[in-house]
């Protein structure tokens, strides 16, 4: 059986069409002729999307395709920063076989979006089944109830099958998300491809994140507002332990971009594993989360730094790269992991692609990440996802 | 930096392993709570069954990391996936299922959870989770006892299934399994009120009965139901529903061969397990409620299920609730049938007269007149041509007569009238006729009539014996409702009252009388309480001896009472019967219906109900019930099961009222009040609920999250106030007490919580039927220091003895006796006489019901120390409780005590200070002020 072939594009061009196309045709021409089985685009918003996806369908013609808006993409071994550019992902070649299905109403009812997307996805492989899958996922509308998605296509895929991907973004405008199907731009959409493959897919995923301080019950929220912590107010003990004697980051150094905290709260998980909420201060001074934290559930204040999120990264690249003969390496990666990177930001991409070496690293920055492999549940925060095909 | 000196180092790093250590603790303890607050929170909400089972299995595959999780039921020698999550939905596995061996027989047959390592042996995993990488997997039944009716199944890559988890796994299966049936019974209760009237609709018997059977099975969730009628002692296989194994092969039967006919014969349900119905080859349990109709049974519903447990209650009353409506059906099938033999009888009568013709003009001029009329109207045609026929007809119909002609015009099909027509022999007689415009003459009618004299005769006998009695002559069940449902729906004045009345006994006069001697009887009633009627009053008899009464416009409810006792009344004197003279009485049920909402069929059925009310209290009462009376035991039914769920929901609380001594106004302890507040309904008095939960059973685990509270609660009081000596003093029901093991689980609590069981009083109702084993009970508990005290003394009979069985070191005197302290000289005796007990046998007092200060003034001058009641403090939440004890002061009596004027020496007023205990008392009611609680009606801050 063939390898899977593999052509990475991407282009900063101010044109929507020429971008498009430019970034497609980069990609194509990496496939040597061989037909092109399936497109993934991850686009920043500062372009027409319909403008952009006519450029590379003009190059990639009808060939299945999937994508999503993003808050920045990697590259191989660069970052292509957030509100600059497009890149483009082909693959080719017999080995894997694709099937894409989308629906729209994700916030309405997010967990029917899942489980007919998914359906959608499996009839459009119009082939028998190979022993092994995974379902790619990319979602819009930061707002909506990801894990509720994520529980409608488990209902179709089953525990043989993970899930990975990630929630569009938006060049951190947090105003309009989408994902693209075909000729399509969809808002209030999911898209998903589901992945045929003769070998079984290799998913990793990590935070970098360290636990601060003693466990705290979560006593009182509404929505993504916190009131209380351990039965007092949220802020006050959120400022308490903040406040580092050793000259550590103050509170300020949290409330002042929403997105650039080196703090956020680490929900214990019943394995026992922490995953990772980001919490900010707003306007009126009260504590919020970007996911409404669990009633009564458990979280420990959670810290990070450019080093550890650069360990993570290479660790999760190594995990998942550690099947025979891989072809890409697909990454996903939270916006806010970009954010703290800060100045280092591009040093993402490139340690990727130093753990990869010839593999090509695709992916793209996330307003929430998809890795369900154990148990149904897969719902991340600043974290990094990745699968090897 | 400065490095640290060796010694300190160590500390550090001795410090920083221990905080490492404590973390990973509370890391793990929080781990397990979060999952079990998570599981909870997904079996509690209430939803769908297929949404719970699916939700919870969501939830238990993130708590427990699995990849597979599936609810199953064993059928036959396959084991049924109904939900899962972690297996696609189009897996053959939900329809075909797997084979039962690979499920432990432990769990299939014995009901026991097993834990099952895979290792590399996947063969004992079905097909479909083979390719998976399962290595641990556990089977945990959700019902207890053998052969349990599902399963749970959880599948892990992972680690294996701890110890610890299996009894979180096992009570989740049983919390899964009473929320699903919960849910069933939700679904029944809205099923029934959504299609038990539609029964109604059908009537016909046949398709009547078949339905009901449908219905019947699906209300009960039995395997198989089927419908009987009864009548002349002859029973009839109508209908079966679903599995008809049980049904039995010789129809009709005589009754006395019916399964249970001995109960259903007098009312009862029957409601019996295999064994004792296995002559009739049942393995399982069989239900059967009779429909009852004039105080016969007139037919039986069956329900059958083959698992060895008896149905529930509440499908017992859901059954009752159904075979209500079942007869109600039955009611208007019969009425249906009787009208359509009227319908055809008078068919068969006009069809048999020949026509008269007559030919008229736009005036009714007659043109031609049929030889048929000499016959018919003693008239020669010659006697009418030229002759209006208008002139004939009777004044009350001339008017509908002529406006019939004229209206008859070309276009117009044929006109008819009835009307009367005076005969050459100078009489009046009916006409039935048909106008027809002759083609092409617009003025010219033929006439085609008929006489229907003998019609009308039959008609009106017909429509009176179709309304009225034929025995008493009185209007009948038709006639009444007709009347009712007027009444109900017209524009008169005030409310409309129905009024059931029965007579007590009557059977019995019958058997020993004879039937015509009954039916003299019943004559004899009906004119007596026809003397009783007014204006605006109908009586009717409803059949056997049933009277109705409706009243139309009450303004005041005494009049529809005065009406029943005047009724009740006039039967007390005896009748003469056969040369006897024979006393009879009656029970009556009243209700009073408004106009434009009230139902008459619901009037009826609950006058009927509250009449069987007045039975039950012995005969010759009246039970008046109001218009919500009928939906108080579905409403039963659901605040039963909302108990169900209300500790878990977290509406249940506990609040503390001082227990003070009367002389310096000490407080020595507090007694602990369960309280609901339900999300909806809003606080549910304990006189309510508690009743509900010793009738489930759920008496038994709130009695213990009570004393868990309290003794947590006193614990907390002890580390604050330490030095000072509380009691806590919590009820124990007499269901508790039938709990094996009981004293060992309360002694577990109080050990757990670290509280001195002698701070601990445990108070034991005289009302309550105190079980033969509760002496050695408490014996254990008394060993261990746990004290008793005996509540509500005084309310029974067995006093004495309970003193003698029980060994109590308290008595709380009855809040009956302590409010007649001060005006009923017996009252004051009795408080007395307890005191005197008490003093002779060592035994401490508390006066329960304190209310006004006369009365604590009496009790401290009849030697009693303790008390309670509103006037002291309303119960308290726990932390206005501890302000309280915080102000650290004795409370001052006096100026608790209001004047007898019932105004404080301040002049605030006493009233609306005093709740009733078992109301639910009082957030926001409460307020700490200065460190002593006032209440918000108007308890005076206690003085520093």
């Amino acid at each position: 059986m063939s390898r899977l072939l593999v052509g990475t594009g991407a282009s900063t061009t101010a044109d929507a069409l020429s971008a498009g196309r430019e970034a497609a045709a980069e990609a194509v021409a990496q496939l040597n002729g061989c037909p092109v089985a399936l497109v993934i685009v991850h686009v920043s918003v500062r372009y027409d999307p319909d403008v952009l996806l006519a450029g590379v369908r003009d190059v990639t013609g009808q060939a299945r395709l999937v994508g999503s808006s993003s808050s920045g993409q990697i590259h191989q071994d660069t970052l292509v920063p957030p509100g600059q550019g497009v890149a483009v992902l082909v693959l080719g070649g017999q080995r894997h076989r694709f099937g894409v299905g989308s629906c729209t109403g994700l916030s309405e009812s997010p967990w029917e979006a899942g489980r007919l997307l998914a359906h959608r996805a499996l009839d459009d492989l119009h082939a028998p089944r190979r022993e092994h899958a995974a379902v790619l996922l990319f979602s819009g509308g930061p707002g909506s109830d990801q894990q509720s998605l994520l529980n409608g296509v488990h209902r179709v895929a089953g525990a043989a099958v993970p899930v990975v991907g990630g929630v569009a973004g938006d060049d951190q405008h947090l105003k309009e998300s989408f994902v693209l199907h075909g000729d399509r731009v969809l808002r209030d959409a999911a898209v998903a491809v589901w992945i045929d493959s003769p070998v079984i897919p290799q998913v990793a995923h990590g935070h970098g994140w360290e636990p601060t301080g003693l466990p705290l019950q979560v006593t009182h929220v509404e929505g993504t507002l916190v009131r209380e912590l351990g039965g007092r107010p949220a802020m006050e003990v959120f400022r308490e332990r903040l406040l580092d004697k050793n000259g550590g980051p103050r509170i300020q150094d949290c409330c002042e971009l929403r997105y650039r905290s080196t703090h956020a709260f680490g929900l214990i998980e019943p394995d026992g594993k922490i995953r990772i909420r980001g919490a900010c201060v707003d306007e009126h001074g009260d504590l919020r989360t970007f996911v409404p934290l669990p009633q009564y559930g458990a979280v420990q204040i959670v810290t990070c730094s450019p080093d550890s999120l650069l360990a993570v990264a290479q660790d999760v690249a190594e995990r998942a790269l550690a099947v025979p003969d891989p072809s890409v390496l697909l990454v996903f990666s939270c916006v806010t992991r970009l954010n703290i990177l800060a100045d280092r930001e591009r040093e993402e991409a490139k340690h990727l692609q130093a753990v990869a070496r010839g593999v090509p690293v695709f992916g793209f920055y996330t307003y929430g990440e998809f890795a369900r492999t154990a148990s149904v549940s897969g719902y991340h925060n600043a974290t990094i996802v990745a699968l090897a095909l | 930096m400065t490095s640290r000196p060796p010694g300190e180092q160590a500390v550090v790093e001795r410090l920083q392993g221990e905080l490492a250590q404590a973390t990973a603790v509370i890391a793990e303890a929080y781990r397990g709570t979060t999952g079990l607050i998570r599981l909870l929170e997904a079996i509690g909400r209430p939803r769908p069954p297929d949404a719970l089972v699916d939700d919870t299995l969501t939830v238990l595959s993130d708590v427990f990391g699995c990849a597979v999780t599936c609810l199953l039921r064993p059928a036959g020698d396959r084991l049924l996936v109904t939900n899962s999550c972690g297996l696609p939905e189009q897996s053959p596995a939900f329809a075909q299922g797997w084979d039962l061996s690979h499920a432990p027989e432990r769990t299939v047959r014995d009901g026991h959870s097993t834990r099952v390592p895979i290792g590399s042996d996947v063969a004992q995993l079905p097909e479909d989770l083979r390719g998976l990488g399962l290595r641990n997997v556990v089977w945990i039944p959700l019902t207890r006892g053998p052969e349990p009716e599902d399963l749970l199944l959880l599948c892990r890559r992972g680690s294996p299934f701890e110890d610890s988890d299996l009894p979180v796994l096992e009570s989740m299966g049983y919390r899964l399994r009473l929320a699903l049936q919960e849910g069933e019974r939700s679904l029944v209760i809205e099923r029934l009120a959504q299609v038990g009237h539609r029964m109604a609709q059908h009537l016909d018997e046949g398709p009547l009965m078949a339905e009901a059977a449908r219905l019947f099975r699906l209300v009960t969730s039995a395997q198989g139901a089927w419908s009987i009628t009864v009548a002349d002692g002859t029973a009839r296989l109508r209908a079966v529903a679903g599995r008809s194994t049980y049904v039995g092969g010789r129809w009709p039967r005589p009754v006395a061969e019916l399964v249970g006919w001995h109960d259903l014969c007098h009312g009862e349900v029957m409601n019996r397990t295999a064994q004792a119905v296995d002559q009739e080859q049942i393995a399982g349990s069989l239900l059967a409620v009779p429909v009852r109709h004039g105080g016969e049974v007139v037919a039986v519903l069956y329900a059958v299920h083959s698992r060895p447990r008896l149905f529930t209650q509440d499908t017992v009353d859901i059954s009752t609730l159904f075979a209500s409506y079942l007869k109600v059906a039955l009611t208007n099938a019969e009425l249906y049938r009787a009208l359509g033999h009227s319908e055809e009888y008078l068919r068969l009568i006009t069809d048999s007269i020949s026509d008269l013709i007559a030919v008229v003009d736009g005036e009714g001029r007659c043109t031609y007149v049929s030889p048929s009329h000499s016959r018919e109207l003693s008239y020669r045609p010659a006697d009418l041509l030229g002759r209006s026929l208008l002139d004939l007809v009777h004044p009350q119909e001339k008017e509908f007569v002529r406006t019939a002609l004229k209206t008859c015009g070309p276009r117009e099909s044929t006109r008819t009238a009835e009307y009367r027509l005076l005969t050459g022999e100078n009489r009046w007689a009916w006409l039935e006729s048909a106008l027809r415009p002759v083609p092409g003459r617009d003025t010219t009618y033929v006439i085609s009539s008929r006489v229907i004299d003998e019609r009308r005769k039959l008609q009106d006998e017909l429509l009176r014996r179709a309304t009225h009695d034929p025995l008493t002559g009185l209007a009948n069940r038709v006639l009444a409702r007709q009347v009712l449902d007027r009444a109900l729906d017209g524009p008169g004045q005030g409310q409309v009252g129905v009024l059931f009345c029965d007579l007590d006994k009557f059977k019995d006069v019958n058997d020993r009388l004879g039937h015509e001697t009954g039916d003299e009887l019943l004559v004899q009633v009906s004119r007596r309480l026809s003397a009783c009627m007014g204006p605006g009053h109908l009586l009717a008899r409803f059949g056997g001896d049933e009277f109705v009464v409706v009243v139309d416009g009450v303004t005041d409810r005494s009049r529809v009472t005065e009406l029943a006792h005047r009724m009740l009344s006039t039967l007390r004197d005896p009748f003469p019967l056969a040369g006897d003279r024979v006393q009879v009485s009656a029970s009556i049920g009243g209700v009073l219906g408004t106009r434009g909402r009230s139902v008459a069929v619901e009037l009826l059925r609950d006058a009927d109900a509250a009449m069987y009310a007045a039975k039950d209290d012995g005969g010759s009462q009246l039970e008046i019930f109001d218009a919500a009376a009928s939906r108080r035991s579905l409403d039963r039914l659901s605040l039963r099961s909302a108990l169900q769920q209300a500790l878990e929901l977290g509406q249940l609380s506990v609040e503390y009222q001082p227990v003070v001594r009367l002389d310096n106004g000490i407080i020595t302890g507090f007694e602990a009040l369960l309280r609901w507040r339900h999300p909806e309904r809003g606080p549910v008095s304990a006189e309510v609920f508690i009743p509900l939960a010793e009738e489930t059973g759920a008496i038994v685990e709130l009695g213990e999250w009570v004393l868990r509270q309290a003794c947590r609660q006193l614990r907390q009081w002890n580390g604050m106030f330490p030095g000072r000596r509380l009691g806590v003093s919590v009820n124990l029901s007499t269901r508790q007490l039938r709990v094996p093991g009981i004293a060992k689980t309360l002694l577990g609590i109080v050990h757990a919580e670290g509280i001195d069981p002698c701070d601990l009083w445990l108070e034991i109702t005289e009302r309550g039927q105190v079980p033969g084993e509760a002496a050695a009970i408490m014996g254990v508990l008394r060993s261990e220091g746990v004290r008793f005290a005996l509540d509500d003394f005084g309310m029974s009979h067995s006093n004495l003895s309970h003193l003698r069985q029980l060994s109590v070191q308290r008595l709380k005197i009855d809040r009956s006796f302590v409010s007649g302290l001060t005006e009923c000289t017996v009252d004051r005796g009795i408080v007395n006489g307890i005191l005197v007990i008490a003093q002779s046998l060592g035994l401490d007092v508390v006066a329960e019901g304190v209310e006004r200060r006369e009365q604590c003034e009496e009790l401290l001058s009849l030697g009693c120390e303790q008390a309670q009641g509103h006037l002291l403090s309303v119960p308290l939440s726990a932390c206005h409780a501890t302000g309280l004890l915080r102000s650290g002061v004795p409370l001052d009596l006096s100026s608790r005590f209001p004047e007898p004027d019932g105004r404080f020496s301040d002049g605030r007023a006493v009233e609306g200070q005093v709740a009733i205990e078992g109301q639910v008392a009082i957030e926001g009611q409460v307020a700490v002020v200065g460190g002593s609680p006032i209440t918000g009606h108007g308890v005076p801050r206690n003085s520093a």
